[in-house]
């Protein structure tokens, strides 16, 4: 149960991680000039 | 690890831990405001004080976040783990400060109550200089508020671990929300390129440490031992565990942890009670397994916390043969007393 738990929270972060630098790249290539 | 609830369990250690945050802190907030003054003429005292209050909130809980990972990586890292949620808590406080100023300086002059003003406001979230970065702010803050109203080990047994552990897994949530905040705000007006390559190698940090060490840990997780005979298997030699410390494997689909200590061996679930902390990375302190993130203790042949705890853990049947420790991959229920192995001399 733990080793499924470990694994899922690995995907989780590495889901996190990845819409964060997308909308944070987002943010930054959108800014007024 | 205590028999009895208080608000804070005070030691020494946690004195000196407290007073280097709260000096280090309003060192920082100080120096922030002092240099905001100087630099910016177009700075008051209360938008320099809002920007240190959130920059130190950021900051601080990215350092918070790097430290779980640090200490995988390094055991170097673990003394600082263990009163990492005062850390935690601090950064709610300073964010709630945070909110509290900005509400009062930007939304309470006109005629529209603050709280609305500032999830209305002028903002439109089809335009991103004019995103409304308030909300992402705000959602951040509602979880680290109720991250830190449920800090105490009070919360953690009433929720129970699973349940506690995964609402704090929030904290992740929170910290993105928190650099999308910036990131749709103060870096929309800003032309200073530094504050983007901070915020950039922040965010780097905690996700990269977090995704290093998440996967440098999947090699354990996919090679099982093979069961040799009759249920048994082969976990590693007896000379390749150093004493009073232990030997991570995996058994029956779960880590184990077989401990060598005073001529004798024997294996529990790697898995704390407390917060599932690896207690295979921890060592035998006074005759008990200590596990290295917050020091919850059990005895290494019955799985059982000396008395008046009560957590108890899985034990694994345990033998050697020709120098090799084998282990039965069935568990026993947590708390059973498991004759440990002796090493032949």
């Amino acid at each position: 149960m733990i080793r499924r738990l470990r694994a899922r929270h690995r995907w989780m972060v590495l889901l996190l991680s990845l819409t964060t630098a997308l909308l944070f790249w987002i943010a930054i290539a959108g800014r007024a000039r | 690890m205590s028999a009895f609830y208080r608000a804070v369990n005070w030691n020494r250690q946690k004195f000196i831990y407290d007073g280097l945050l709260a000096g280090l802190l309003l060192s920082y907030l100080g120096l922030f405001v002092g240099i905001t003054l100087t630099r910016d003429p177009n700075a008051t005292l209360e938008t320099a004080s809002i920007r240190a209050l959130g920059s130190g909130a950021l900051i601080l809980l990215t350092i918070t976040l790097a430290i779980g990972p640090l200490a995988r990586l390094n055991s170097r890292f673990l003394p600082i783990l263990y009163n990492r949620r005062h850390l935690g808590v601090t950064v709610c406080l300073l964010g709630l400060g945070h909110a509290t100023f900005a509400l009062i300086q930007f939304h309470s002059q006109g005629n529209v109550n603050p709280f609305v003003s500032v999830l209305t406001g002028s903002a439109d979230v089809r335009k991103i200089s004019v995103f409304p970065f308030e909300w992402l702010g705000l959602g951040a803050l509602i979880i680290l508020l109720f991250m830190a109203a449920t800090s105490h080990d009070f919360w953690l047994a009433t929720l129970s671990a699973p349940v506690w552990k995964a609402l704090h897994m929030l904290v992740y949530v929170a910290f993105g929300l928190l650099v999308l905040h910036v990131a749709y705000g103060n870096l929309q007006v800003t032309t200073n390129p530094l504050p983007v390559f901070l915020l950039a190698g922040a965010t780097a940090l905690v996700f990269g440490l977090h995704l290093l060490t998440g996967w440098r840990e999947r090699p354990l997780d996919r090679t099982e031992q093979p069961a040799i005979a009759d249920g048994w298997v082969e976990v590693c030699g007896v000379n390749e565990i150093r004493e009073h410390r232990a030997r991570i494997a995996m058994v029956g689909g779960e880590r184990i942890a077989v401990f060598r200590y005073d001529g004798k061996v024997s294996c529990v679930s790697n898995v704390c009670q407390h917060q599932n902390g690896p207690l295979g990375e921890g060592k035998i302190v006074d005759g008990c397994i200590t596990c290295p993130w917050h020091g919850y203790q059990y005895l290494p042949d019955s799985g059982q916390s000396p008395p008046p705890f009560t957590e108890k853990i899985p034990t694994f049947n345990v033998r050697i043969r020709d120098g090799r420790v084998l282990v039965h991959q069935s568990p026993n229920p947590p708390g059973t007393r498991v004759e440990p192995a002796t090493i032949p001399s």
